[in-house]
């Protein structure tokens, strides 16, 4: 396994804001990343904390659904794409060389065709042609989604379906996450990415002070979440365990806990596998507001105070939470 | 039938069918920049031109490349005054194959972890397992794709006869489905929709089937029930019609094949391919 020096690291652990930001990260499918990235939010809200929730899986995002949030502003996602003006193109040829993407295809001396679904929007075109024949142009890759619900306010970026750049959307999410940070005060950042360990997880833990790995008892569950916690020791960033779907039938709670001592990670909380949960997601309402006294509650209000503690150790010396916030 | 799993960045077919990959070999289908430090005279130029932001001044306005961000795109090569910074191809991941314990061949891609060009592994491995199926006489490569509609689903999708979409009877799945079913249409590719745990919320996975059927005109080829033999049998690492052929979900799981595969025909006979 590749590793990268200190420096590059640094670079890769700067944000623009000082907010204290954790990632929620997880394998593929249904493990529980999205509720417990959504509980966690309103827990913390709840322990008094001024919470950004972020939706970087811009594949399929379902925090707002999983929060039960309304969006109140929807922001379009643009990128670059090429506008050749024909009327200044030679028919060179140097940007359909340039075009890694294959996205331009050039044909004779004539002006290049775009293949416009395969514009990365990397600029390279613009940038090689000698006669400013490529002009900036831009197309929707997806929007952003603003909301504000149980306490906490909640950036949601969505890749537009047939669009194939994630990474794109997630930076917009996160700038947009850093601008409101610096505009309103927050105590914490919360980013949900998407499941895996590509380019796109990759952009979403960029500048996270530290990351929970929500895994479940199964052998996908334990091959993916080595595969995060190597992810996450590569890029320099402390990632803990989250068990969900604890008591699943024929789970393996060792294989998990052996995986997680492996990495020095520790076991942050388990979630219990359980019907109120399932009932609160699928309605739309988080378990910690809705059945707080409920096993999967307490566990989530347990994971909660623990992340207190994660956020003092990355804040150094946290600012203490409002009081008035915790009520309602 | 050669299968075939495309979901680089965490296979987990093999897991499931229980067979072990020893033949994993390197492959190069991606390509990243390089700079070269003695060269550089710290103009700058690469820093603003890359667009994710994969190039960072370290101070004196020379790079630092951080390269789990870089796409290989060559713009930094291209504004280089002194043709410092260059793009070369990468290993960015394996391919490996073996024959499952049930007699068909199983293709496997593993993206390096954090690597970038999912999509290029992911048509490597297609091809790959396409090879492999014309070797074999095989008549159906079954391809085992990510979450999601980005980069890498596209790449699954691209080429495909038919998408068997997979989702659970939730508002959260079927927005998701929607949406996967959005760019396969955008792709004119025929689907067919299996609700999984479907026991979770009957009436709900109903209340998607008549959307399916009326908004979308897609059939829903299986129910599956929840079943404690499903995460018994991953445990075991057995597929389940092995692991308990009585159960339930074996039997649902059963007539799925049987659906897929009359679903093959008819759009067969319809193409005529």
């Amino acid at each position: 396994m590749p590793s990268f020096g200190r420096e590059i690291l640094a670079a890769f652990s700067e944000k623009p804001v000082t907010t204290p930001m954790l990632a929620v990260t997880g394998g593929k499918g249904g493990t529980g990343k999205t509720v417990v990235a959504v509980n966690l939010a309103v827990a913390l809200h709840k322990l008094g904390y001024r919470v950004l929730l972020v939706d970087a899986d811009a594949d399929s995002p379902s925090t707002r659904q999983v929060l039960g949030a309304k969006p109140w502003l929807e922001e379009p996602v643009m990128a670059f794409r090429p506008v050749i003006a024909s009327e200044k193109c030679t028919g060179c040829g140097l940007c359909a060389e340039a075009c890694r993407a294959h996205a331009l295809i050039q044909v004779g001396g004539k002006p290049p065709l775009l293949f416009e679904h395969l514009c990365s929007s990397c600029k390279a075109c613009l940038l090689v042609c000698p006669v400013d024949a490529v002009e900036e142009g831009s197309r929707k890759v997806g929007r952003l989604l603003l909301c504000r619900h149980d306490g906490v306010t909640l950036i949601v970026g969505e890749l537009r379906p047939t669009e194939r750049h994630s990474t794109a959307v997630v930076v917009a999410a996160k700038e947009r996450a850093y601008q409101e940070a610096a505009a309103n005060t927050y105590d914490v950042i919360i980013v949900d990415t998407a499941p895996g360990a590509h380019c796109s997880v990759v952009q979403a833990l960029r500048g996270s002070d530290a990351a929970l790995a929500v895994t479940e008892p199964t052998p996908l569950g334990a091959y993916d979440l080595d595969l995060i916690l190597k992810l996450t020791s590569l890029l320099g960033i402390r990632a803990d365990v989250v068990l969900n779907k604890a008591g699943l039938p024929g789970g393996r709670l060792d294989d998990i806990v052996e995986i997680a001592k492996r990495h020095s990670a520790s076991m942050e909380g388990e979630v219990p596998f359980d019907k109120d949960l399932f009932r609160c997601y699928t309605a739309g309402k988080p378990v910690v507001s809705e059945l707080p006294e409920s096993p999967p509650a307490k566990s989530l209000m347990e994971l909660a105070k623990r992340t207190e503690q994660t956020i003092a150790r990355v804040k150094g010396s946290f600012p203490s939470p409002r009081d008035e916030s915790s009520t309602e | 039938m050669t299968a075939v799993d495309a979901d680089v960045d965490a296979p987990n077919l093999s897991i499931v069918l229980g067979s072990e990959i020893s033949d994993f070999v390197e492959v190069e289908s991606s390509e990243k920049a390089s700079i070269d430090l003695d060269k550089c005279i710290s103009c700058g130029k690469c820093i603003s031109s890359c667009e994710p932001h994969a190039l960072i001044d370290r101070g004196d306005g020379s790079p630092l490349l951080m390269p789990f961000l870089c796409e290989g795109c060559g713009a930094c090569a291209i504004v280089c005054p002194v043709d410092a910074a260059s793009i070369g191809r990468v290993a960015n991941g394996c391919i490996g194959t073996s024959r499952s314990s049930y007699g068909f061949p199983v293709v496997v891609g593993q993206l390096q972890i954090g690597e970038s060009n999912s999509g290029e592994l992911v048509t490597l491995v297609k091809s790959r397992g396409a090879e492999i199926a014309d070797r074999d006489g095989c008549e159906t490569l079954l391809v085992d794709g990510p979450p999601g509609i980005g980069c890498p689903v596209i790449a699954v999708l691209t080429g495909a006869d038919y998408v068997i979409a997979v989702t659970e009877p939730t508002p959260i799945a079927a927005n998701s489905l929607g949406r996967l079913l959005d760019v396969a249409a955008h792709f004119g590719i025929p689907a067919g929709v299996v609700i999984n745990k479907f026991s979770l919320d009957q009436e709900y996975a109903k209340d998607m089937e008549n959307w399916l059927e009326r908004e979308r005109q897609i059939p829903v080829l299986q129910r599956i029930p929840m079943d404690d033999n499903f995460p018994l049998s991953l445990a075991d690492r057995t597929p389940l019609p092995v692991f308990n052929p009585a159960c339930e979900g074996a039997e649902a799981l059963r007539q799925l094949s049987t659906s897929v595969i009359a679903e093959l025909s008819r759009i067969g006979d319809r193409g005529g391919s």
